[in-house]
């Protein structure tokens, strides 16, 4: 195995028998950057110096005793790295160096962890496929002529193409799990309260949670273990105890009842998805689970309810971008009002723009009362998970409809509409759920996607990892030209 | 109904967001795709209360205890105009 697809678990393993050191796995990852990025173009800044510096005070024997202890990590530029620059991917923080560090990214730097770099997303996490991102697109590694899906494509892209050992990402809508599916890797969207958003760049505040992207399900449960947990910081976090993750890495599923949402098995799913999805459920149930199709009749509502509450929130939370204290500031205005119009309208790319639009049109103008309504099918969905759960342990479903896009490809409303069928309802009932690998279409990933009640991420990893155990999806890796 | 160029323009004044004369068609079209989107709710039976806040448990309140804050130095890094200790906007109060 090529060092460069190593997962947590092996690299702490190579440097607790001192058969590596931090400072060269920095440097392996460094060159493997430098060998591939250009092609996958996966991270938007490298912090090279810094890396190795990290690297060297992990070898040197930092007093923490953490399996992420000198190991390499990407961050999604819109997580705050302190002294390193955090550019949400626009002109209009294309300078913005954070004074502080986001509570996630000092957790994971107190237990050792190095922080290579930054990586590519749509605009302000605005987006699905990457193409809204300011400075370039990212390639998905497994085929560069398509999409690794977004907001969080540079970080899935990083991890897939070895350029990385693990990544945090940001999900609002999907934009953890839909890119790991994407790039053929694991992504968890945890409970909404769960991890600290000091220092995440808001974009609807009701919806965002951080979440680790991950080689394999045993590395998700390590990095969930290191960065959950209540800080004092966000007040919507939570003082439920965290869970120790890493325990419920246990292949068995014996007795759990699983419902499979039949609302996404349709003519609209690709039916490679499809079946890939149903076979996983059969993996689960020759160990003992129980698999039942469920219906939720909310569930293809949940995108309008989703589209209304993040645009009014966005709108909302947009409104700090206003070319004073930070960010960028227009060259030409002729009153302090002309300044805000001009530097907004300069800073923002189109899709921030159309959102900072129809959000304040959704909380402002709207006299039909879109937002309130949205709430009300936001309280639907919450009350139809609830019932279910009280029959059933997770549901499963396909994380997205399709494999990764072609790069350029139109998406209609209606795909649009699917895409946000399958991974908003988590969001907008603050559920825990995780993609893993479970197949292949055209030589590209399937996602499978495991939704749990609310702070049981314990049995959604139980779950992800039994099913994990039985196959070999998350051991295959792209394989890119070296330059 | 759709949104107008009018209430388009009033939106962009709303929100403080200058709008090309030449981007304006292209961005009323999309933004009025995406409300035709959000109209469905509109058939959807709601007989509940709306989703306020659905944290699991109480908003994390802390002590209100003095911490250090960041340097002058730290906070104006990133302005794009300051003098002395303040941010330095265009004049707004009249001679």
């Amino acid at each position: 195995m090529e060092l460069f697809n190593i997962t947590i678990k092996e690299a702490n393993k190579l440097l607790n028998e001192k058969q590596i050191t931090s400072e060269e796995l920095v440097e392996t990852f460094i060159s493997r950057i430098e060998n591939v990025d250009k092609k996958i173009k996966a991270y938007i800044t490298i912090d090279e110096n810094q890396a190795l510096k990290d690297g060297k005070k992990a070898d040197k024997g930092i007093d923490v005793n953490s399996p992420l202890k000198g190991v390499p990590l990407a961050v999604k530029d819109n997580i705050c790295t302190k002294d390193l620059k955090t550019t949400c991917a626009s002109k209009m923080l294309e300078d913005f160096i954070p004074p502080y560090d986001a509570t996630v990214v000092k957790k994971l730097k107190d237990c050792g962890a190095v922080v290579l770099g930054k990586t590519n997303l749509d605009e302000f996490a605005m987006g699905s496929t990457g193409k809204n991102s300011v400075f370039f697109r990212t390639k998905n590694p497994w085929n560069l002529n398509r999409t690794p899906g977004g907001s969080s494509g540079g970080s899935a892209a990083a991890v897939a193409a070895g350029e990385c050992v693990f990544a945090l990402g940001s999900d609002t809508g999907g934009s953890v799990r839909q890119p790991a599916s994407f790039c053929g890797v694991v992504g968890l969207k945890p409970t909404y309260g769960r991890i600290s958003r000091f220092g995440l760049t808001a974009y609807a505040s009701s919806l965002d949670q951080i979440g680790p992207i991950t080689k394999d399900v045993t590395d998700c449960a390590i990095v969930m273990e290191a960065i959950s947990g209540q800080d004092p910081k966000d007040a919507t976090s939570s003082e439920m105890p965290i869970s120790e993750f890493q325990k419920s890495l246990q292949c068995d599923v014996k007795g759990l009842k699983i419902g499979i949402i039949e609302e996404y098995f349709t003519d609209k799913i690709d039916e490679n998805v499809k079946q890939a999805v149903i076979a996983a459920a059969k993996v689960l149930e020759d160990q003992g689970a129980y698999c039942d199709k469920v219906s939720f009749s909310h569930i293809n509502k949940a995108p309008w309810a989703y589209r209304a509450i993040a645009l009014a929130e966005a709108a909302s939370n947009m409104a700090r971008y206003d070319g004073i204290r930070f960010g960028y500031r227009a060259e030409k205005y002729e009153d302090l009002v002309d300044l805000y119009k001009k530097s907004r309208g300069e800073g923002f790319g189109n899709e921030v723009k159309k959102r900072i639009l129809l959000g304040t049109y959704l909380s402002d103008f709207d006299e039909k009362g879109y937002y309130l309504k949205a709430q009300k099918v936001r309280t639907l969905l919450i009350n139809e998970f609830k019932e279910k759960f009280k029959e059933y342990d997770l549901i499963i479903a396909p994380t997205t409809h399709t494999v990764a896009y072609e790069i350029g490809q139109s998406i209609d409303s209606t795909t649009a509409h699917i895409e946000d069928m399958c991974t908003t309802p988590a969001n907008l009932a603050g559920l825990p759920a995780i993609s893993i690998p479970c197949g292949f279409s055209k030589g590209l990933p399937i996602g499978l996607q495991i939704i749990g009640k609310p702070f049981d991420e314990s049995t959604v990893l139980r779950a992800a990892y039994t099913f994990e155990q039985l196959t070999d999806y998350h051991r295959k890796h792209p394989v890119i030209e070296e330059e | 109904m759709q949104l107008t160029k009018e209430t388009l323009e009033q939106l962009a004044d709303t929100s403080r967001v200058y709008l090309k004369e030449e981007e304006k068609d292209k961005i009323l079209k999309e933004i009025n795709q995406m409300l035709t989107q959000i109209r469905n709710l509109e058939e959807v039976e709601t007989d509940v209360l709306p989703t306020i806040d659905f944290t699991p448990d109480k908003v994390g309140f802390r002590e209100d205890i003095v911490q250090k804050s960041l340097s002058l130095e730290e906070v104006f890094r990133n302005a794009p105009d300051e003098y002395e200790d303040f941010f330095r906007v265009p004049k707004i109060i009249e001679d």
